[in-house]
C-alpha cells in the first residue's frame, strides 16, 4: 500500500534492542536499587507475552472467524478485569460481577458504535480492525474503572455521617450517595480529560505512531487517533457511570441502611478522600 | 408506641458471626414520654438508636413501632416517623434554609419557605434566629449546627425523636434551652423522645425514665430521678460514682 516497504525487524535486531534492557539492569545494579531480579522478570514476561499474542493474532487473522475474534476479546476483557481487581484494594460486595457487567456493556456499546458506525468496516468481526480498536477501548477503560470503584468506596466511607444523616431524613440510598457518586465520577474522568489535553503535544500516541511507521500518511493516522480518543473518553464515562450506579447499591442492606465492608489489608494509601 | 422484646444484635450478617452488640433488650416507650439512655461509652447506646431507624436489623427478638413490626415498615416511611439527630450534626451544601428544605425535596414535597409559620415556630423552639436562614450552613458554630440539625428533623414532624448526645457541644445555658424545647415538644405534640446523654444533670431534669446500658445489656431501668438516687445494680452504682471513667 505504500511505495516504501516496511522495515522488518529480525531476531538479531531484537537481540540488539535487548541490550538496552541489559543496560538498565547494569545501571540498576550500579545504583544498588536491588530491583534487578524484578526488572529481568518483567522484561522476560514482556517478550514472552508479546511473542505469544503475536503468534496468536497471526492464527486468528488467518482463521478470520467471528468466534475466534470474540474469544480473543473475551480473554482481553478477563485480563482487564484481573488488572482492575488487583488495583482496587477495597472491593465492594459483588465487585467482579459489577465490573464485568459494566465493562461488557460500556466497552461493548462504544466498540460497536465506533467499529460498526464510525469506522464502518466490513465484516464486523474483521480481526485487523476489531481486535486493536476494541483492545484500546478495553485497555483505556481500566484506569477509569479502577478510579471509579476505588473512589466510590473511599468517598462513601469518608462521607458516612452525611449519607446516614440524609437517610435518616428520608432520602433514598441514591439521593443519599449523590455527593460520593459525583466525586467518584469526576475522579474517573480526570485521566481521560488529561490525556486528551496532552495528546499530540506531550505524547505521540501509540496507535498513530504505529500507523505512521507502517506507512499510513500522518493526516490519516491523526484522524484515527482523534476518533479513538473520542471513543475512549466515551467508554470511560459510560463504564464508570455503570460501575457507580450498580456499585453504590452494594453498600446498602435491604432496609436501606449503609453497610461498610470490613477493611482487610487496606494500606495507608487508600481512602484519603 | 415503641416496644422492644428480647432484642439482640450482632455485628456481621449471620446470626452466628460477629461480636454481640446488644443482648436481650426489652423495654417500651409511650407517647409523650422522655426516656434517657445512658451508660459507659461502647455500651451499645448508638447501636440501639441505629436499630430503631433500621440502619441495622436485630438478629433476634422483635421491635414494634405503633403496633407494627419494624421490619414491616418501609424504611423511608419509618425514618420520617422516627427522627434521628446525631451527635455530629452534618450540614449539607448551601444555606441554613437549604438544609431545612432538603428533606422535602428528597421526598418530592413542596418545602416550607422562610416565612412559613411552622418553620419560624420550630426555629424559635430551637433558639435559632430567622436571620440565620440565608447564611451558609458550614459557617455556623457547632452549637448552631446541632440546633439546625434538630430543627431539620423536627420539620419532618416525627412522632418519636432519637437524640444522640444532642447538647454535648453546647454551653450550659444553650443546652438548658434545648432541654426546655424538648419538654415543650413533648407537651405540645405528645412526642416520644429517647435521649442519649452523658450529662446526668440534664437527664435528671428532662427524662421520665432511665435505661442504663452496659456491654450491650440493659442492666437497670426505672423512673428518674429515683433510678439515679437509689440505684440497685452494682454496675450502675459504680457508673454513678465515676460517670466519666469510661466515657
Amino acid at each position: 500500500m505504500n511505495s516504501e516497504a516496511i522495515v522488518t525487524l529480525q531476531l538479531t535486531d531484537l537481540a540488539l534492542a535487548y541490550i538496552l534492557v541489559l543496560l538498565t539492569l547494569a545501571l540498576s545494579r550500579f545504583q544498588k536499587l536491588g530491583r534487578e531480579g524484578e526488572l529481568l522478570w518483567a522484561s522476560i514476561r514482556m517478550v514472552v507475552q508479546l511473542l505469544a499474542i503475536g503468534y496468536l493474532l497471526d492464527r486468528v487473522f488467518a482463521v478470520n472467524h467471528p468466534l475466534a475474534v470474540l474469544a480473543i476479546l473475551l480473554v482481553m476483557g478477563m485480563f482487564a478485569l484481573q488488572v482492575i481487581g488487583s488495583r482496587v484494594e477495597e472491593k465492594m460486595p459483588g465487585f467482579y460481577r459489577i465490573m464485568g457487567v459494566s465493562l461488557t456493556i460500556g466497552c461493548g456499546l462504544v466498540a460497536f458504535f465506533f467499529c460498526g458506525i464510525i469506522v464502518g468496516y466490513g465484516p464486523w468481526y474483521s480481526p485487523r480492525y476489531l481486535i486493536p480498536l476494541a483492545g484500546m477501548i478495553f485497555g483505556n477503560s481500566i484506569n477509569g474503572a479502577t478510579l471509579a470503584a476505588e473512589r466510590l468506596g473511599a468517598e462513601i466511607r469518608s462521607q458516612q455521617v452525611a449519607i446516614e444523616t440524609a437517610l435518616s431524613l428520608g432520602a433514598t440510598p441514591r439521593q443519599a450517595v449523590q455527593g460520593p457518586l459525583r466525586d467518584a465520577f469526576r475522579a474517573a474522568l480526570i485521566p481521560a480529560a488529561n490525556s486528551m489535553a496532552a495528546m499530540g503535544v506531550v505524547a505521540l500516541p501509540g496507535m498513530m505512531t504505529g500507523q505512521i511507521l507502517s506507512g499510513t500518511p500522518p493526516i490519516i493516522a491523526v484522524r484515527y487517533q482523534i476518533a479513538i480518543m473520542c471513543a475512549i473518553t466515551g467508554c470511560v464515562a459510560l463504564t464508570s457511570l455503570l460501575i457507580l450506579l450498580q456499585g453504590y447499591r452494594a453498600y446498602f442492606n435491604q432496609s436501606q441502611g449503609l453497610v461498610l465492608p470490613d477493611r482487610k489489608g487496606v494500606g495507608g494509601s487508600a481512602a484519603n478522600g | 408506641m415503641l416496644t422492644l422484646q428480647g432484642v439482640s444484635c450482632r455485628s456481621g450478617n449471620s446470626v452466628s458471626a460477629g461480636t454481640v452488640l446488644l443482648q436481650e433488650i426489652s423495654f417500651s416507650l409511650e407517647r409523650g414520654e422522655i426516656a434517657a439512655l445512658f451508660g459507659p461509652s461502647g455500651g451499645g447506646k448508638s447501636t440501639l438508636l441505629r436499630l430503631l431507624v433500621r440502619f441495622l436489623d436485630p438478629t433476634a427478638g422483635e421491635i414494634r413501632f405503633q403496633g407494627s413490626l419494624l421490619s414491616e415498615w418501609e424504611p423511608r416511611a419509618l425514618r420520617r416517623k422516627i427522627g434521628l439527630v446525631r451527635q455530629q450534626a452534618h450540614m449539607f451544601d448551601g444555606t441554613v434554609l437549604d438544609n431545612l428544605q432538603l428533606p422535602f425535596r428528597w421526598l418530592k414535597q413542596p418545602p416550607p419557605d422562610a416565612q412559613s409559620p411552622v418553620l419560624l415556630e420550630i426555629l424559635d423552639g430551637c433558639q435559632l434566629a430567622p436571620e440565620l436562614l440565608p447564611k451558609p450552613a458550614d459557617q455556623l458554630s457547632i452549637g448552631q449546627k446541632q440546633r439546625v440539625a434538630l430543627a431539620r428533623t423536627l420539620l419532618q414532624e416525627p412522632e418519636l425523636l432519637l437524640l444522640d448526645e444532642p447538647t454535648s457541644a453546647l454551653d450550659r445555658p444553650t443546652a438548658d434551652q434545648i432541654g426546655e424545647t424538648l419538654r415543650l415538644l413533648r407537651q405540645q405534640r405528645q412526642l416520644g423522645i429517647m435521649l442519649v446523654s452523658h450529662d446526668l444533670r440534664q437527664l435528671r431534669r428532662l427524662a421520665d425514665r432511665g435505661l442504663f446500658l452496659v456491654d450491650g445489656q440493659l442492666v437497670d431501668q426505672g423512673p428518674l430521678p429515683q433510678l439515679l438516687d437509689r440505684p440497685n445494680a452494682a454496675r450502675l452504682k459504680e457508673f454513678l460514682a465515676d460517670p466519666e471513667r469510661d466515657g
